[in-house]
C-alpha cells in the first residue's frame, strides 16, 4: 500500500498543474448548471437569452474541455512510469507491477472520478433530485465513460511512447472511426449492416471494456506492449463486426420473437401523404409513406414501433424485401391513424409501378402499458414527479398587470429535469386556458377565455439505467405554446397558458414486453414519382 | 565461491540480426566483472536481458539465484542498475530522487545517501534535467548503491565522462565492492583495468572468454624473437600466436597461451636460431586490440580451440 501512495504522491506533485486545470473545469461546469437550467424556464425574457446562447454554449464548451483535461492527465500520467522502451527509470527498481497500476488507479480515481462525482452529486442536489437515489445510474454512467473515454485513453496511452506519439495515435483511430462509419455507411446503402433495435445494440462498450482492459493489463503485468498494439488494431474490425451481428435479421427476431400484437392495420385512405414517392436516403431507393389505421389496441396499452421490414410481392412470388430499417411511426394507443415510411427498391417501383402488389410488412414493435399517474397543480415552484425528475414552469413574460404596473409571468411549459437519462415514457396533460387567468381580468374580453386539454409524450421506453453523459441532468422541454398561439392575439397577456393551480396529469408507461408482428395489404398501388425530384437532391 | 549471475546459451535476435549468440557466463560473487568489447558487440543486450528489460530468443539466465525472466519487483530491492541511456524524470530535483527511492527500499541506508550525496557532491536543490550528463550519473549512482544492493550492474557508466567524474564514481563503487557483485560493461578497456577482477569479452554476439584478470593478464605476452639471421614465419603458426610480424632478425607476435616454460620450448622449437627471446607482460588494451584483429580476420571462436582449461565460452 505505501508504495502505491507513493507513486501517487510523486503523480500529484508533478501533475498539480494538469490537476489544477482539471479541478477547475469541472468546477465551473458544475457552478453553471444550475444557471443553465433556471435561465431555460424564463422563455423569452432576458435570463431565456443568456439560457439560450451564453451559458448552453460556455456548457458546451466545458463539456468538451474536461475529457480534453482527463485525456491529458491520464496520459501524464501513464506515460511517467512509461511502459513502452528499455530506458525507463523505474523498469530495474522495486515497483511491482500491480501496485504500479493501482497507484494510477488510485491517481485517476481521485482527480478524475472523484471530482466528477462530487460536481454530479452536487449538480443532482442542487436540482431537487436525490443523489442517493441514483447510485445506481451514476455508476453505470461511470462504467460507460469508462468503457467509452477512460479505458481507451489508458489503453493508447500504455502503448505509446510519449504524449506526441499518442497524439498521433488518437488521430489515426480518430481516422479509422471516420474510416468504419464510411463503411458501415456503405454497407448500409448495400442493406447489410443496419439496425432497428437501438437496445440491442449494446456490444460495442463491452467490446472496448473487455479489449481495453486486456490492453492496460498486459501493459502493466506483462509489457506485452506489441499484443496490446495489434488488439488495439483488431478492435475496430471487432466493432465492425459486432455492428454487422446486431444487425442481422437473426438477432432483430431473436430482440422481437414473432407475436401476436393484437393489433389489426389497414390501409388508410389518406391521399395528403399517399400521393407520392420520394427519393430515399439510398440513391437506389425511393420513400414511399403508407397512411394506415391500427386497431385492436386495448385502453391502457401503448405500442411504439422502432424497425420495420417491407416485401413486394405480386403472384405469390416475392420480388423485393427490404431491410430492418428503424421506424418510428408515433404513439399507438387506442384506433390510431399512423403513416409508415417504406423505403422501396427504385427497379422494382419502376417494374411494378403500373400493377397492383401485395405489400407485407414486418414491424418490431415495443408494447408498454399504463404504468402510474400522478396529477400536480401548475405553479411557479418546482414539482418532483415520480418518473420524470423535477419538474419547473416554463415561464414567459405576459402582459403588464393593470393593478401593480408589473410584467405578469405566464406558465406555457414545464422543463423536467431528471438523473443521468431520458425521464420514463410519460403521457402529460394539462388544462390550457386560452386568456388570461384571472377572472377578474377575464371579465373585459369580448370573448371569455375557453378551457380546453393539450397533451404531448416526453421521455422513452429505453431502460439502461444512464446514459453516456458527464452532466447528470437530462433537461426535457416541454412546451405546450405553439406556432399557432402567437398569432391569435397581439397582447401578450393573451398569449394561451396554463394557469397557476391548473392540474398537470403524468401518465407514466413502462415496457411490458418487445415483439415482432406483421400485416399485408393486398392490391397495394405505389403511388407517382417525379422524377424531377431527383435532380432536386 | 557462489556464481551471481549465469547463463546458458543465451541468445537474442533482434529481427534477422544476432544480438546474442549463445552466450555461456558465470559472475563469481564478490567479483567486480567486467564485460567488454567493441560497440555494437552484444553488451547492452546482455544487461537487459540479464535485468529482464528484454526477453532472450533462446537460452537462460539467473541472476541471484533467480531467473532473470522472473526477475521484477521486489527482487530489484537487490539489485542496484546504472545505465548512460537510462532515463530520469527531469522535473524531479535530487534531493526528491533520493528521497523518492528511499521510500522504496526497505533497508535504504540514509547515512550512507548522505555520505554519497556529500562524496559525489551532488546539488540536492536542483532538478535532474539541469544537471550535467556527469552530476546525473552520480545522481543515479548514489540511488542505485544507497541500498547496499548485492549486485551492482553498470552499462556503459563511464562513456562520456570526464576523467574526475569518472574517477569519483569508480571511487564510490570500490567502496561498495566488499559487500557486492559488480559486473559492468564497457568498450574503454583503460577506466576498468585498474580495478576489475574479471573481465570477459563480447564480440560480435559471442564472449570469445571470460576469466580473471590476472590470469589473463598472465596469459598474454607480447613476445620479442631475435634471430641470428633474416627471420621468416613458419608454417602452421599455432592459433594463439597473434599478429605476428618480421622484422629483418626480429620476430614479433603476441602469445595468447603463455604460461611456463612448455610455451618458450615451443617458440624455440618454432625458431631453432633464435638468439633471444623475451616475454614482455601486455596492458589490457594491447590484448584485446589483437584479440579483436584477430577476430577480424578469422571470426570464429579461435580463443576456444586453443585454450583448453581455460573458462572460455
Amino acid at each position: 500500500m505505501k508504495q502505491i501512495l507513493y507513486i501517487s504522491k510523486k503523480d500529484l506533485r508533478h501533475f498539480w498543474r494538469e490537476i489544477a486545470i482539471s479541478l477547475a473545469v469541472v468546477a465551473v461546469f458544475a457552478w453553471i448548471g444550475p444557471k443553465l437550467w433556471q435561465d431555460a424556464s424564463h422563455y423569452g425574457t432576458s435570463r431565456d437569452i443568456r439560457g439560450s446562447y451564453g451559458l448552453p454554449l460556455i456548457e458546451l464548451l466545458l463539456l468538451m474541455l474536461i475529457p480534453i483535461s482527463w485525456w491529458l492527465f491520464i496520459a501524464r500520467v501513464v506515460h511517467e512510469e512509461r511502459l513502452v522502451g528499455d530506458r525507463q527509470f523505474w523498469i530495474t527498481r522495486p515497483y511491482e507491477w500491480h501496485k504500479l497500476f493501482a497507484a494510477k488507479v488510485l491517481t485517476v480515481a481521485c482527480f478524475v472520478y472523484l471530482p466528477l462525482a462530487a460536481a454530479q452529486w452536487w449538480l443532482l442536489q442542487t436540482a431537487g433530485l436525490h443523489p442517493a437515489s441514483h447510485i445506481g445510474a451514476l455508476l453505470y454512467d461511470w462504467m460507460l465513460i469508462t468503457a467509452i473515454f477512460i479505458l481507451p485513453i489508458a489503453a493508447i496511452a500504455a502503448v505509446t511512447r510519449n504524449f506526441a506519439r499518442m497524439t498521433l495515435t488518437l488521430l489515426g483511430v480518430l481516422v479509422a472511426v471516420a474510416a468504419i462509419a464510411a463503411i458501415t455507411s456503405a454497407l448500409l446503402q448495400k442493406g447489410v449492416v443496419h439496425s432497428p433495435v437501438d437496445r440491442i445494440t449494446t456490444l460495442d462498450n463491452p467490446l472496448l471494456l473487455v479489449i481495453c482492459s486486456i490492453v492496460v493489463l498486459l501493459a502493466y503485468a506483462r509489457r506485452r506492449i506489441a499484443l496490446g498494439r495489434i488488439l488495439l488494431l483488431v478492435l475496430p474490425v471487432l466493432l465492425l463486426l459486432s455492428q454487422a451481428f446486431l444487425s442481422s435479421d437473426a438477432m432483430v427476431n431473436r430482440a422481437y420473437p414473432a407475436g401476436n400484437a393484437g393489433i389489426q392495420f389497414t390501409q388508410r385512405n389518406d391521399p395528403m401523404s399517399y400521393e407520392s414517392a420520394h427519393p430515399a436516403l439510398s440513391r437506389k431507393e425511393l420513400l414511399i409513406q403508407v397512411p394506415l389505421h391500427a386497431t385492436g389496441i386495448a385502453p391502457g396499452e401503448l405500442w411504439i414501433s422502432t424497425g420495420a421490414k417491407a416485401t413486394v410481392e405480386s403472384g405469390g412470388r416475392a420480388l423485393w424485401t427490404s431491410r430492418w430499417e428503424p421506424v418510428f411511426i408515433g404513439y399507438l394507443t387506442a384506433d390510431s391513424n399512423t403513416t409508415i415510411p417504406i423505403d422501396v427498391s427504385r427497379e422494382i417501383f419502376y417494374r411494378v409501378q403500373s400493377q397492383p402488389v401485395t405489400l407485407h410488412v414486418e414491424l418490431a414493435l415495443d408494447q408498454a402499458h399504463r404504468a402510474q399517474a400522478e396529477t400536480v397543480q401548475a405553479s411557479l415552484r418546482d414539482t418532483p414527479v415520480n418518473g420524470l425528475g423535477v419538474c419547473s414552469s416554463m415561464i414567459v413574460p405576459g402582459g403588464i398587470d393593470a393593478v401593480t404596473g408589473k410584467t405578469s409571468l405566464q406558465i406555457v411549459g414545464l422543463n423536467c429535469r431528471s438523473a443521468l437519462r431520458d425521464p420514463e415514457l410519460t403521457y402529460v396533460e394539462t388544462a390550457w386556458t386560452d386568456g388570461p387567468c384571472e377572472r377578474s381580468k377575464s371579465a373585459i374580453y369580448e370573448f371569455p377565455p375557453q378551457t380546453s386539454l393539450r397533451s404531448a409524450w416526453i421521455g422513452s421506453l429505453n431502460d439502461e439505467p444512464s446514459s453516456l453523459s458527464i452532466a447528470p441532468l437530462e433537461v426535457t422541454p416541454l412546451n405546450f405554446l405553439g406556432p399557432s398561439d402567437y398569432g391569435r392575439n397581439q397582447q401578450p397577456s393573451e398569449i394561451p397558458q396554463i394557469c397557476p393551480g391548473a392540474p398537470i396529469t403524468f401518465t407514466r408507461y413502462s415496457l411490458v414486453r418487445q415483439l415482432r408482428t406483421g400485416f399485408t395489404i393486398d392490391n397495394f398501388r405505389f403511388p407517382s414519382y417525379d422524377t424531377r425530384e431527383d435532380g432536386e437532391r | 565461491m557462489s556464481v551471481t549471475i549465469q547463463t546458458r546459451g543465451l541468445t537474442k535476435r533482434f529481427g534477422r540480426v544476432d544480438a546474442l549468440n549463445g552466450v555461456d557466463l558465470e559472475v563469481e560473487e564478490g567479483s567486480i566483472y567486467a564485460l567488454v568489447g567493441p560497440n555494437g558487440a552484444g553488451k547492452t543486450t546482455l544487461i537487459k536481458l540479464l535485468m529482464n528489460i528484454l526477453r532472450p530468443t533462446r537460452g537462460e539466465a539467473t541472476v541471484l539465484g533467480i531467473p532473470a525472466a522472473r526477475l521484477a519487483g521486489k527482487h530489484f530491492n537487490r539489485i542496484g542498475y546504472v545505465s548512460e541511456n537510462q532515463e530520469m524524470p527531469g522535473w524531479m530535483t535530487v534531493a526528491a530522487w533520493m528521497e523518492y527511492w528511499r521510500s522504496f527500499y526497505p533497508q535504504w541506508d540514509a547515512a550512507l545517501e548522505r555520505q554519497l550525496v556529500a562524496q559525489f557532491d551532488l546539488p540536492l536543490k536542483r532538478r535532474l534535467k539541469e544537471l550535467s550528463r556527469g552530476m546525473r550519473m552520480k545522481a543515479a549512482f548514489a540511488s542505485s548503491l544507497a541500498y547496499r544492493p548485492s549486485l551492482i550492474v553498470l552499462d556503459e557508466p563511464f562513456s562520456g565522462l570526464d576523467p574526475l567524474v569518472r574517477d569519483e564514481l569508480i571511487e564510490g563503487l570500490l567502496d561498495r565492492s566488499p559487500e557486492a557483485t559488480v559486473f559492468l560493461s564497457s568498450h574503454d578497456l583503460a577506466e576498468i583495468e585498474s580495478f576489475a577482477s574479471h573481465v570477459g569479452y563480447l564480440a560480435e554476439g559471442r564472449m570469445l572468454f571470460s576469466e580473471e584478470m590476472t590470469s589473463l593478464s598472465n596469459r598474454f605476452r607480447d613476445v620479442t624473437v631475435t634471430l641470428d639471421g633474416p627471420a621468416s614465419l613458419p608454417a602452421n603458426l599455432p592459433a594463439d600466436w597473434l599478429q605476428p610480424q618480421v622484422n629483418g632478425a626480429v620476430v614479433r607476435f603476441v602469445h595468447g597461451g603463455y604460461g611456463d616454460e612448455a610455451s618458450e620450448r615451443a617458440i624455440r622449437e618454432a625458431f631453432p636460431t633464435a638468439r633471444s627471446l623475451s616475454f614482455d607482460p601486455m596492458p589490457l588494451r594491447s590484448i584485446f586490440l589483437a584479440i579483436a584483429k584477430k577476430e577480424r580476420r578469422q571470426p570464429a571462436a579461435a580463443m576456444t580451440a586453443a585454450e583448453p582449461g581455460r573458462s572460455v565460452a
